[in-house]
């Protein structure tokens, strides 16, 4: 994955952070929903922590099938924070494919990944994944 | 202002619409309203209002602010024999998340020389959480069941401080009813290795000092005096507490469906309290309810021992005896009014006046006493519930300053200053911080003014002010 830049976005600007009194929101846009996906995710790792020359350990597959995008963006996001949090798999890249994500990890390194903020769950408020043009949008927000 | 109308110095309605059940009420002074974008938050007690078996109003404190289902500061009780529901969203994802207060025999002047080693001792004793191990060894299997059905009582019982501290926790530290089996493997996996463990977000550790004491009676009786070094501890149930609610947010979500139960908001989702989905969240809650009290207990004995390791003195002569611990993130039946009532407490405090049952013998004849942290620079304010609360707030007042600025505006506004150097030298607090972004976030300039917050419920008849305290060392998540 390529390094984030600036908190606030990434440097395409497929993903923007927005503002949630307490909490933490993040935008996405992209031409496919697998990649929507990625990009939420990446965006969510981003708030988490800094991933300093990664070094993938294993891979993970995940199906989209995209019945209810909204609720499957939610849950998908909400299994990575789990594996992260439970399990210490810090997701370095995700590559879309075909109704599927491909997430690399390695495991969590307090000095190679500084935290920042951690996340407690990706909730249902303002959840919204739709159709823009030929692409998707995509709303979730964090809760800090 | 958006359709509410201020029926009292500090109290505005909002009247009752559409598909609302009850009218609306927010705790807050014109300044405080023009203080904050309070459009959103004021729709969400708005959609609180529209929940079934609702009692009275759909309460919000003055420390309202944004939050997801229900407003943060929000508060609202349900009967369970006109259909009243429980929700997730009425209570957080960090079940129980609460503070504590600790007094101790020490003064400024026995802290003040060692204050940087103990901030520092702290902040290396207590782990914030996230790819830190526990600071205690991870409980498994039975051990794991006993942390969450005992509560604080485990945490004593494990050689974490002592039975008299029992006596000065909400509740005694115990909900009842919890059941391990309505808790997946998945909570006990996230949470377990977190035992211990502070927290990002709002979460911290603070050394204070009182500056100012308003009722000379009941700081006496708290063992308080100006001078007095004090310290709390702000957390909650951790990773196993946000997996409960996750895990019950998609049960109620069915529920929700399943009972016809119309929402203006899927955050909001909930059951009956009488049927089976409930009577198992609130098996589970009780847990994460049970999990919260031991963390904060841990934590509490930890910091004791780093306070005298580094000041050199014995615990005994320390004299550091908690005040009490308070909840604000918790759903409790309670009798209110001769009835039996669900009251939701989401970023609110239970503020009991005096005479209570539920008060401990202690502070039976002076009321509840609610501590109220206001932001790492300025103040925070230890409280004491009046007969007020009963008549107004179902027995609850606010949890803290309030969020006026987003976190994201936040790291905006303070992008290039050196803010640890800030805090100590224009503000005279040593912080220490795990996250690298947690200060920016939670700079003094991220919230509304705590003494604005207290003063409100105080002219509301629902709380009084006993003491201020000044923080001089903080340790954030």
């Amino acid at each position: 994955m390529a390094r984030p830049g600036p908190l606030c976005c990434n440097p395409d600007m497929a993903w923007e952070l927005i503002d949630h009194t307490g909490d933490i929101g993040v935008v996405a846009r992209a031409a496919t929903l697998e990649e929507l996906f990625a990009e939420c995710a990446r965006a969510m790792f981003s708030v988490l922590a800094e991933s300093r020359n990664p070094a993938p350990a294993g891979s993970d597959f995940f199906p989209i099938a995209g019945a209810d995008p909204a609720e499957e963006l939610r849950d998908f996001l909400s299994e990575l924070l789990y594996r992260f949090s439970a399990e210490r798999r810090m997701y370095v890249a995700f590559t879309p494919g075909a109704g599927s994500i491909s997430a690399d990890w390695e495991l969590y390194n307090q000095e190679r990944h500084p935290l920042r903020t951690e996340l407690k769950a990706v909730t249902y408020h303002q959840l919204e994944v739709v159709r823009e043009g030929n692409g998707w949008r995509g709303r979730v927000i964090f809760d800090v | 202002m958006n359709g509410l109308k201020q029926i009292a110095p500090y109290l505005y309605e909002i009247p009752k619409t559409g598909a609302m059940r009850v009218p609306g009420r927010v705790y807050a002074t014109r300044e405080l309203m023009e203080s904050q974008k309070a459009d959103e938050a004021i729709q969400q007690v708005r959609n609180v209002a529209h929940l079934p078996g609702i009692v009275g109003h759909a309460l919000a404190m003055p420390d309202f602010h944004w939050g997801y289902g229900f407003p943060i500061g929000g508060v609202a009780a349900f009967d369970e024999e006109e259909g009243g529901v429980i929700s997730p969203g009425g209570i957080g994802y960090d079940q129980n998340c609460g503070i504590r207060i600790v007094r101790t025999n020490l003064s400024r002047a026995d802290v003040q020389p060692k204050l940087r080693d103990l901030v520092r001792n702290i902040f290396r004793t207590i782990p914030a959480g996230v790819g830190s191990d526990g600071a205690i060894k991870t409980p498994r299997g039975e051990d794991a069941h006993q942390l969450v059905t005992q509560g604080a009582k485990w945490a004593v019982y494990h050689g974490f401080g002592t039975p008299a501290d029992l006596d000065h926790i909400e509740d005694g530290g115990l909900y009842p009813g919890a059941d391990p089996k309505a808790v997946s493997e998945r909570a006990f996996s996230r949470g377990m290795p977190q035992v211990g463990t502070l927290g990002s977000g709002n979460h911290f550790l603070e050394i204070q000092v009182v500056d100012q004491i308003y009722r000379k009676d009941v700081a006496d009786h708290f063992g308080l005096s100006i001078g007095t070094v004090c310290f709390s501890v702000h957390s909650g149930s951790r990773g196993f507490g946000y997996q409960v609610c996750d895990d019950y947010l998609k049960i109620m979500m069915k529920a929700s469906r399943d009972y016809g139960i119309e929402l203006p908001d899927r955050q909001l989702c909930c059951a009956p309290l009488k049927s089976p989905e409930a009577k198992r969240f609130m098996s589970a809650m009780a847990c994460a309810a049970n999990y919260a009290w031991v963390n904060r207990q841990v934590m509490t004995a930890l910091t004791r021992r780093v306070f005298a390791q580094t000041l050199a003195v014995t615990e005994e002569s320390l004299g550091a005896r908690l005040i009490y611990d308070v909840c604000h993130n918790i759903a409790k039946f309670e009798e209110h009014g001769g009835r039996r009532l669900c009251v939701h407490r989401k970023g609110a405090t239970r503020a009991f006046g005096p005479g209570h049952p539920l008060l401990p013998a202690a502070y039976r004849d002076l009321g509840q006493p609610t501590f109220i942290p206001g932001d790492m620079g300025r103040a925070s304010f230890l409280l004491i519930g009046k007969q007020g609360s009963m008549r107004e707030t179902f027995g609850s007042t606010c949890h803290g300053a309030g969020r006026a600025h987003s976190r994201n505006e936040m790291k905006r506004l303070m992008a290039g200053r050196n803010l640890f150097k800030e805090m100590e030298e224009e503000r005279g607090v040593i912080v220490m911080a795990h996250g690298r972004d947690s200060v920016a976030e939670e700079m003094p300039e991220a919230y509304k003014d705590a003494s604005l917050v207290v003063d409100v419920m105080e002219q509301a008849g629902v709380t009084d002010k006993v003491a201020r305290l000044r923080p001089i060392g903080c340790v954030k998540g």
